[in-house]
């Protein structure tokens, strides 16, 4: 088996609530919490939960656009937490990320050269304008856009074009890793199916990694090698897809699974339906975080923290009952 | 024979702004029986929600207009009655949920309070009464603790429940037609699942009709029983469900299904994604004559530019606007 390409090791963030008059810290947001997953060289490993549970806290951490609470990541031989400012900026060539909002992580003031050319500018990657130029129109016509775009701003384009260009800027700097946070969550369907089969040929083209974050099952089923399931700052569920999804140990993964709308008129499933909302990552419940709204729980499952256990090669599972 | 409850014929609605006219209805028909729940679907900025405000006589005018057309309700014209008589309709016949709840709730009013607002409207409760009946509404859509709920501010329920809310608001009046756009697409796919069944329940609890606006062809496919599919302001299709699915016939709504990743199908085949090419067409400008799918429609030829396909029966109940049929 293949050398992972990155590791998170009981990575954590808790974002402070401050109040009263001396901004005092008052809570904390357990976002992540104790989160540890490996993603091996040309895979893609999808990331999945309920709005909340701490996803995107997840990608940006690995990138260190949020700083760990805890924790540490290591890309190759490198551990990323320990890293200074100048080293970050090295490996941010290797790491890239591309945002669920199109319109707002495009800066509405530049063009599409600029905004594409900018990252060869920051690391050197193109001599001169006319290098930088011809790179940036090779970088439209991988995303299936085309030089005429050049001159144009983010808002003369559609969404899925937008995305295009999100994409694009990724690329420039020839990334091993792409952190893809809800990539098509803002599409329309058959805008969507464009982009994902755009993400696929790239992967097979230029060798990419993908950690792909969406809330979106039927999607993340379609793009990844390997699944995780997070809920409440905790990774419950790891698995190849296909076996996640025909096969899910977790009550949480098959309620999650159970719940999504067949497309077919014709097949009718067993629907789990749970109970309440989820908890406040405030202050999560105890024990398993799953517990409160569990239909197989125990009462011993308020109590026992829950850590992931191999149940199958590559497939773990985070509850006593199960596993 | 079904009993028709509403009529939608050639509904056209527009709007003026500075940058020109946006057509973002135009020429919509269809029909929606007593009882059953119709499903509308299509992508962003198609015209759904205009349609439903449409009916409701909500849109913003100006800039927005109904320029042509009549809804026909229990045989009389919507668009033709006094604000007054409209008023009487709206919440107490036909109401609405938004897709956004938080939106549609006054912030500074307790839950109850807003309930009870149109039991009284409409019912004549007085304020007891009315409240009496806002904590049963709220045990109706399964809401823990509805006493105390009932004195709680929006901002205090999570989406789930607030959607809960919206949902107690718009059935307080028993409404013979529920108009419900995009009721669960700004939440998770577990209180998803416990929201339409929700709906399902108390359709079938009380016996009224919905107008079930989604872009998701999963929630169409589970609880309507025909649909309507939508593209750039019109009808292209409309089927039942079970029809639909099985024997789409726009080009449009054949491309749309295929380009659905589906985990269903998953475990036995991994395949790539079919596309439809381009983009949807901006509804803003000098209306132009053709098929409006064309420029993306892979059988389309030079003739289908120059002129508009009409909605017509190719079978029972099965109707499409292409030339092809
Ligand atoms: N900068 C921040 N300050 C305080 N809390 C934050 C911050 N960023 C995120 N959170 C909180 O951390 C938790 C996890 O958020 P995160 O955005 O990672 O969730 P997510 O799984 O990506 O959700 P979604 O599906 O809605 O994008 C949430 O409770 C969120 O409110
Ligand atoms: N107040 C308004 N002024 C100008 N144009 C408007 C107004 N409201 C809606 N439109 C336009 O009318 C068209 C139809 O909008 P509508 O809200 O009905 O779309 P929709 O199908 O509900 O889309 P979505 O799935 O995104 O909710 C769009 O092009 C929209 O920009
Ligand atoms: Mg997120
Ligand atoms: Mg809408």
């Amino acid at each position: 088996m293949a050398e992972a390409l990155l590791r998170v090791r009981h990575l954590k963030k808790y974002f402070p609530i401050r109040g009263g008059v001396f901004s005092r810290e008052v809570a904390r947001v357990h976002a992540v919490d104790d989160v540890s997953f490996d993603i091996r060289p040309g895979e893609t490993l999808g990331l999945v939960g309920e709005s909340g549970c701490g996803k995107s806290t997840t990608g940006r951490t690995i990138l260190r656009l949020v700083e760990p609470t805890a924790g540490e990541v290591w890309f190759q031989e490198r551990n990323v937490t320990a890293l200074d400012k100048r080293a970050l900026r090295q490996i941010r060539k290797e790491m890239q990320i591309i945002f669920q909002d199109p319109y707002a992580s495009l800066n509405p003031r530049m063009t599409v050269r600029s905004i594409i050319g900018e990252a060869l500018v920051i690391h050197k990657l193109a001599r001169g304008r006319r290098e930088r130029e011809e790179r940036v129109v090779q970088l439209l016509e991988t995303v299936g856009l085309s030089a005429e775009h050049l001159r144009r701003y983010p808002h003369e384009f559609s969404g899925g074009q937008r995305q295009r260009i999100g994409i694009a800027r990724a690329l420039a700097v020839s990334p091993k890793l792409i952190v893809a946070d809800e990539p098509v969550s803002a599409l329309d369907v058959s805008i969507q199916a464009q982009i994902i089969n755009l993400l696929e040929e790239l992967q097979q083209k230029f060798g990419l990694t993908y950690l792909f974050i969406a809330h979106d099952l039927s999607v993340v089923e379609h793009i990844s090698t390997r699944v995780a399931v997070m809920y409440l700052g905790k990774l419950v569920e790891v698995a190849p897809a296909k076996e996640l999804y025909t096969n899910p140990k977790h009550p949480y993964t098959e309620a999650l699974l159970s719940a999504v709308p067949i497309p077919d008129p014709a097949m009718r499933r067993r629907r789990i339906l749970l109970e309440g909302d989820v908890p406040s990552p405030i202050r999560p419940p105890s024990g398993c975080r799953f517990h409160t709204r569990c239909p197989i729980r125990v009462p011993s499952c308020a109590e026992n923290d829950q850590l992931l256990k191999e149940v199958a090669p590559g497939h773990w599972v985070a509850c006593q009952v199960r596993a | 024979m079904a009993e028709r409850l509403l009529e939608v014929k050639d509904l056209t609605t527009h709007f003026f702004t500075d940058d020109g006219v946006v057509r973002a209805v135009d020429g919509v028909s269809f029909h929606v029986d007593k009882g059953e729940t119709l499903g509308v679907v299509g992508e962003s900025g198609c015209g759904k929600s205009v349609t439903a405000l449409s009916i409701m006589r909500l849109i913003p005018q100006p800039p927005g207009q109904i320029v042509r057309g009549r809804i026909d309700y229990n045989g009389r014209n919507l668009l033709e009655l006094p604000p007054k008589e409209m008023r009487k309709i709206r919440g107490k016949e036909i109401s609405m949920i938004f897709q956004e709840p938080m939106t549609s709730l006054n912030p500074v009013f307790t839950v109850g309070e807003q309930i009870a607002e149109a039991l009284r409207l409409h019912e004549g409760l007085n304020r007891r009464d009315a409240l009496d009946r806002a904590i049963e509404m709220l045990r109706l859509v399964h809401i823990p603790n509805a006493e105390r709920r009932v004195r709680e501010y929006p901002h205090q329920l999570s989406g789930g429940m607030r959607q809960r809310v919206m949902i107690a608001m718009a059935l307080s009046c028993s409404p013979k037609l529920l108009i419900a756009d995009e009721p669960t697409t700004a939440l998770d796919v577990t209180i998803q699942a416990q929201i339409l069944e929700l709906l399902n329940e108390l359709k079938a609890r009380f016996g009224m009709a919905v107008l079930l606006i989604t872009h998701d062809m999963g929630v169409i496919a589970e609880t309507a029983q025909r649909v309507i599919v939508m593209y750039a302001a019109q009808v292209v299709e409309e089927a039942s469900v079970r029809e639909l699915f099985k024997e789409p016939l726009h080009p449009y709504t054949q491309g749309l299904l295929r380009s659905i990743p589906r985990i269903d199908l998953a475990a036995t085949q991994r395949r790539r994604l079919q596309t439809i090419p381009g983009t949807v067409p901006t509804l803003r400008g000098e209306a132009r004559p053709g098929c409006r799918f064309a420029p993306r429609c892979e059988f389309a030829r030079p003739a289908h530019f120059d002129t508009d396909p009409t909605l017509k029966d190719v079978r029972p109940g099965h109707k499409v606007a292409c030339f092809l049929y």
